[in-house]
């Protein structure tokens, strides 16, 4: 299991274990399953891909046995328009998918971006390009879970280390989903997705769930994308009373398209709005020994565990070696990341791809602090001694 | 105080290592109180030929989930002991089914025991099906830290009711056979040239292929 979150990045989005609750042994996908149910989630459309399919798998016993739906789609792209579908209904909504998968979703993705449509995307990475090797651990989507999508969106994307932080983490997906309006993506890989170890399972009353605002009353004059100083909009459930139209085009308050430049630019503007201006209360991070450390290490996903392995046996060798690991990966938490990285001179990011998260690492070093990656994409984890060797 | 113990269980896909490796990992992380990762072999060599799960345990937190360098090999057919051997620690504890050790091998360590695995259920089932219990109760006798009656109780939990009787029947002749031989001899060594004598091959160290 990952360290113990630090105090401030427990106030941060991890929540405080609950007192009541049990144990349990989960494997990452099954957890990630168990979770989604225990947030809400009622509605899952998904086309098995490896190595996310358990999800799907525990889903279609758990969901029909609590009321909800689940439906195996035709293919990806269907699977992602059926879970926008679902959300507008008022459920919420998920699908699970892997790298190849994502790329099929994206333009749908990028629908629920604009219409704004909570649901939560769980990606089982794996490389690439196209089908690459699908049973084999990668972490091929981090930039992809940026900018897949086209034209200028904001995007929500977690990347939990343990199976018990893919409990929470999934939970606070749906959380984040509902409360902006947003699609929300959680980036697993196929080490955490799969292994199996301890899972702290909250008693129900224990956990925090958040639930999309009810809209006003039905009304003829009802304006979906109306807002009351708020950066996000109250759509109704479809099939509730109220009359109105979604679409990808550019839109006005009343959900039709518009060729307004300044209805346009304000649209643009507020989505891109009502993720940047609550950076503070998306940021979730974890920092280990970074107050002295002249190297720092950063990592997210299954690596993370092997940079705290290596940095357990750099440190007991007096080396001074920190670690900073993103777990929301977008927006990346910039600050937290300048402030740990102030003291060091060498910064190694390893992940198991040829260089993605380095690029957004190397924008936010300052000059003369010297950047480079441990990279692997054959198919092979990252394990501690590949890290040690290079601190 | 056990900082890190890699345990891997390996042989043909289907001969339930994925449900050993849970019922160990899961009893040693709840019922034992410990840390345990479990993870296993995904794809197409989870099926036949060599084919494996790993068990990681800890008594303070695991960082890397996989094994490294085991501490603990089983090896039920040859073509695993083959491909998963040659990693083992040099004081590695290795079991191997008595019709899968076939000589020729690269491990430094001579703690290895050929137990008649597959002889035992036939023995008492006529079927292999629960191969894997009998895998479990010995490795309860071999290793200190693995409480016996704890396992049990995750087969129960993890297993259809149908399938209690055989996999407790198995798992209990596993151990039956570890506690008669260690009575005989404590010597891991001159136990496992013991039981070379009355089949397996010479346990002599050779340089090998891979």
């Amino acid at each position: 299991m990952v360290a113990p979150q630090s105090a401030a990045a427990a106030a941060k989005g991890g929540s405080a274990p609950s007192p009541r609750g049990e144990w349990q042994f989960l494997q990452g996908n099954e957890a990630c399953a168990l979770a989604a149910v225990a947030a809400g989630c009622r509605f899952y459309a998904g086309y098995p891909i490896s190595p996310s399919s358990e999800v799907a798998e525990y889903l279609s016993s758990l969901l029909p046995r609590c009321g909800g739906r689940f439906i195996q789609m035709e293919d990806e792209i269907a699977a992602m328009g059926a879970i926008i579908g679902g959300s507008l209904a008022g459920l919420k909504a998920m699908t699970a998918t892997s790298g190849p998968g994502l790329s099929l979703k994206q333009e749908n993705l990028g629908y629920a971006c604009m219409a704004e449509v909570p649901c939560v995307i769980i990606n089982v990475m794996r490389g690439g390009p196209s089908t690459g090797a699908p049973t084999s651990p990668a972490q091929g989507d981090i930039m992809q879970a940026r900018w897949g999508t086209h034209g200028d969106h904001p995007t929500i994307a977690l990347t939990p280390g343990s199976v018990d932080e893919i409990y929470r983490k999934t939970i606070r997906a749906f959380n984040l989903a509902e409360r902006f309006r947003t699609p929300v993506q959680l980036l697993l890989d196929e080490i955490n997705g799969h292994m199996r170890e301890k899972v702290w399972v909250p008693a129900a009353e224990d956990i925090e769930i958040v639930n999309r605002t009810a809209p006003p009353p039905p009304s003829p004059g009802y304006l979906p994308y109306r807002l009351d100083n708020k950066l996000v909009p109250q759509l109704a459930p479809f099939g509730t009373g109220y009359r109105y139209h979604v679409t990808g085009l550019d839109h006005g308050e009343d959900g039709f398209p518009t060729n307004d430049p300044k209805e346009r630019a304000r649209l643009h503007k507020r989505l891109m709005d009502k993720i940047s201006k609550f950076e503070e209360e998306l940021e979730d991070y974890e920092r280990v020994d970074v107050e002295d450390a002249d190297t720092l290490l950063v990592a997210f996903g299954s690596t993370a565990r092997s940079a705290m392995g290596a940095l357990r046996t750099a440190r007991s060798q007096g080396k001074r070696v920190g670690l900073f690991r993103p777990i929301t990966l977008w927006p990346f938490p910039e600050k937290a990341f300048r402030q740990a990285a102030s003291r060091a001179k060498r910064i190694l990011v390893a992940e198991m791809n040829l260089g993605q998260l380095i690029l957004e690492i190397e924008r936010l070093t300052a000059p003369g602090q010297e950047v480079s990656g441990v990279q692997r994409s054959d198919g092979e984890p990252i394990n501690p001694l590949q890290i040690l060797e290079r601190l | 105080m056990i900082e890190r113990y890699e345990i891997r269980l390996s042989g043909s896909g289907g001969q339930g290592l994925g449900m050993a490796g849970l019922v160990l990992a899961e009893a040693l992380a709840l019922e034992q109180n410990m840390q345990a990762v479990m993870t296993q072999a995904y794809g197409p060599e989870a099926r036949g030929g060599a084919s494996k799960s790993e068990v990681v345990v800890s008594q303070v937190d695991i960082h890397y989930p996989k094994a490294i360098s085991p501490d603990f090999l089983l090896a039920l057919n040859p073509e695993s002991f083959r491909k998963f051997g040659n990693d083992t620690k040099p004081d590695a504890l290795v079991l191997v089914e008595s019709t899968a050790y076939q000589g020729g091998y690269a491990l430094q360590t001579d703690r290895i025991y050929c137990v008649p695995m597959v002889e035992i259920i036939m023995k008492l089932s006529g079927r292999q099906t629960a191969v894997n219990a009998v895998a479990l109760g010995v490795l309860a006798e071999m290793l200190d830290f693995v409480d016996a009656s704890a396992l049990e109780r995750v087969m129960v939990r993890r297993f259809p009711r149908s399938f209690e009787a055989a996999n407790r029947q198995a798992f209990l002749a596993g151990r039956q056979y570890m506690l008669e031989k260690r009575q005989e001899d404590l010597h891991p060594r001159r136990f496992a040239e013991d039981v070379l004598d009355s089949g397996c091959e010479d346990l002599e160290l050779h340089q090998s292929e891979e």
